[in-house]
């Protein structure tokens, strides 16, 4: 390493290495930092969806997800109701069109089920069934079904009774847990199977 | 000659003790490691140019070289971007960053073996790497396509390099701290953080699902904002008070850019329409946003270093370099803050304008800025002048290279996002999509300029590394004949 002596590369300020000075930093990029920061804030304030993990493009908040989420009238009823029919399918079947070996009426298209309020299927659940039924014009009577009171949580029997009512192309309003709770209290002391003509002394509202 | 020290340059004359040590031989303590960066830097940016020309010529004439799997698009255009990115920027930017610490500090370069050790190894796991990628084994995470063979050793190879950077720093003689110190030493810990976590979440124990965009778009922002950023920063904010001989305006704003870069400038990234809960876009844009700040901030700090002294540009290349890549980083950080808008990127989502805006910050700034960096550096390593015709040629070639490629694709990304946006035309997807040929054969022309300018890069550092090697060579000769004369 020998330096061309007659081309000095090395200036006097290659020496000098650079220093600042301390001119103090304009009041206006503090400002301008200020104000965008404000106006970052104002902006997330609308845009961000309140920091809500579920809201996504292009809905701005979780309100406006909500909104435009599709509702059912059962909502989470039918869920449960839905896995809890699981029992009920085995005699049913999972169709709800009934089944002839156990003799076991169809649940699609009953006028028990559709027919009014709940009042009756309600009393069927809880304490079972019996005896000669006609459903939708035709006779059965040869089997009989359980009583289901001490299996089923009233939330249980209201759920699978709003989902026996609304599948199948069955429309009717859902059940509430409410009505459940009360008519097990009216009927607590019953210890048999109902029997349709007992029934159908039963208002159905 | 110091009146008012705080406003002048403090030189030489710190009293009568003289500095122990010297420009020069702290040269040479830089310049085995420093070049063996630079010439690797510059082998890679031809590798990566010449590749990058292979992906670029497939959009409009998909049947060349079509029945080669190695160089298919898919393969082709990552291995080119991370020959640039890492083959590249990465090395030049540390090679700079430790020549300017080691300046700053007024030391010699501390455990130099260790970085040519590191620069080696470095440069194994490069070749490693992109030979992975073409072989087929890339991660498809962009940006670190390189398959984890290959990332380990280069994850150790910057740990060895970042250690010496540390060490250099903590051994300085001149104890004042320089903004361009505060920057070198962020970028050095920013990327072993950001790189390891990156590889940990979506390589090594992959991440469930959108999460892995989400760290993949923040490891690209933050290798670009501020990796590049800073590093870039370091070298524009030495090197023009260098050049012009006069003090930087101020260490304030160089702070206030620091804070503002470190904290907002980490946060963007994320694009507006990603399929994200909305706050992480939202908050990402308004992190890109806020980076205006710091951008106005850079411009006008060297503004007021350069006022009155606009025509020494006129008398140094190497200052030409550092301008334009300063001139670049104001612009595109001006760009992608209007990007960051909601409205603005609706259209530009999806089109070529995003990688029009990469480049225009990779290669516009940063890599402009490394160049103007090495042509001064070098020299002094050496000790002898890079042909000054060659220095010329490669920033004409340059300038205009990235002009025509970024002009050309943004506005085409433009446009394509205009007609994709209109209802009634995305039917025809394919001829919105033909229609923004002409725009992408006029960047195959930019990429080919570009690519010229890298080739004359290599050729004048190689040239002069011969020129150096063969005169001390001769004198050599000379000398033993000498000697052997008056035995
Ligand atoms: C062991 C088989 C069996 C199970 C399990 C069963 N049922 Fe029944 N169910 C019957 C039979 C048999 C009848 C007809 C009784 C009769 O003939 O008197 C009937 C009748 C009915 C009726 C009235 C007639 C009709 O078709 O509308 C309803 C309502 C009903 N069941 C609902 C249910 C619900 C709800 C469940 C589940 C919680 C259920 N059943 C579980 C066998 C069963």
């Amino acid at each position: 390493m020998s330096p061309d002596p007659k081309k000095p590369l090395i200036k006097a300020t290659d020496e000098a290495e650079p220093k600042a000075e301390r001119s103090a930093a304009p009041v206006a990029l503090v400002v301008l930092l200020a104000l965008m920061v404000f106006g970052g804030m104002v902006y997330l304030g609308n845009n961000a969806g309140g920091f809500n993990a579920q809201v996504y493009g292009p809905f701005k908040s979780h309100d406006e997800v909500k909104g435009a989420q599709p509702v059912s009238k059962g909502g989470e009823a039918l869920v449960l109701g839905k896995k809890v029919y699981e029992t009920c399918a085995a005699c049913h079947m999972p169709t709800g069109v009934g089944s002839p070996t156990v003799n076991a009426p169809p649940l699609a298209g009953s006028e028990w089920v559709v027919g009014g309020g709940p009042n009756r299927i309600i009393r069927i659940v809880l304490n079972g069934l019996a005896g000669p039924i006609e459903v939708n014009g035709k006779a059965y009577g040869a089997g009989a079904m359980p009583a289901f009171k001490d299996s089923f949580s009233d939330e249980q029997i209201a759920a699978v009774l709003t989902y026996v009512r609304q599948e199948w192309g069955n429309k009717a309003d859902p059940v509430k847990p409410e009505t459940v709770k009360a008519i097990r209290a009216e009927t607590a002391s019953k210890g048999d199977n109902w029997a349709a003509p007992d029934l159908l002394q039963v208002s159905d509202k | 000659m110091s009146a008012t020290p705080s406003t002048q340059i403090i030189s030489i004359d710190r009293g009568n003790e003289a500095p122990a040590v010297t420009s020069v031989q702290i040269d040479a303590s830089c310049r085995a490691p420093v070049l063996l960066l630079f010439i690797s830097a510059a082998a890679w940016l031809l590798i990566g140019s010449l590749l990058g020309i292979i992906a670029s010529l497939k959009f409009h004439s998909p049947n060349i070289l079509a029945s080669c799997p190695l160089l298919t698009y898919g393969r082709v255009h990552p291995a080119a971007w991370n020959a640039l990115i890492y083959g590249f920027a990465i090395q030049a930017g540390l090679g700079v960053g430790l020549w300017v610490l080691s300046h700053l500090g007024r030391a010699k370069l501390a455990m130099a073996p260790l970085i040519v050790i590191g620069a080696i190894l470095w440069n194994l796991g490069m070749t490693i790497g992109t030979y992975g990628i073409l072989y087929g084994d890339s991660t498809g995470f962009e940006w670190l396509e390189m398959p984890r063979y290959a990332s380990g050793i280069l994850f150790f190879a910057y740990l060895a390099i970042g250690l010496a950077a540390i060490v250099t720093l903590h051994l300085r003689r001149e104890r004042e701290l320089y903004i361009s110190q505060w920057l070198l030493l962020a970028a050095i810990f920013w990327l072993p953080w950001i790189y390891s976590t990156a590889q940990l979440l979506l390589v090594f124990k992959p991440v469930r699902g959108v999460m892995q965009a989400i760290i993949d778009w923040w490891y690209i922002n933050n290798l670009t904002t501020i990796w590049l950023g800073f590093t870039g920063l370091a070298a524009t904010f030495y090197f023009i008070p260098k050049i012009i001989n006069r003090p930087l305006y101020s260490h304030y704003i160089g702070i206030f850019i620091f804070w503002t870069l470190a904290i907002f400038g980490s946060w963007g990234g994320i694009p507006t329409g990603s399929p994200l809960p909305t706050w992480i876009p939202a908050l990402s844009s308004v992190g890109a946003a806020l980076t205006i700040v710091p951008v106005l901030a850079v411009a006008f700090n060297v503004h007021k270093t350069f006022v009155g002294n606009y025509s020494k540009l006129s008398s140094s290349m190497p200052l030409k370099f550092i301008a334009f890549g300063a001139l670049a980083y104001v612009l595109s950080g001006l760009v992608g803050v209007l990007a960051s808008i909601v409205q603005v990127s609706e259209v530009i989502n999806f089109t070529w304008f995003t990688p029009a805006q990469t480049q225009f910050v990779v290669y516009g700034f940063f890599a402009m800025t490394m160049f103007g960096a090495i042509y001064y550096i070098v020299p002094r390593l050496l000790q002898a002048d890079i042909s000054s015709a060659g220095v010329r040629w490669h920033f004409w070639l340059a300038l205009i290279g990235v002009l025509i490629y970024v002009v050309s694709l943004g506005v085409g990304g433009v446009e394509q996002g205009t007609v994709l946006n209109n209802p009634k035309a995305t039917a025809d997807f394919m001829g919105v999509t033909n229609s923004t040929l002409p725009f992408l054969r006029a960047s195959t022309t930019g990429d080919l300029f570009i690519a010229l300018g890298h080739l004359v890069f290599l050729l004048n550092l190689v040239g002069v590394l011969v020129r150096v090697s063969r005169a001390s060579f001769s004198t050599a000769m000379v000398a033993n004949r000498r000697a052997e004369v008056r035995a």
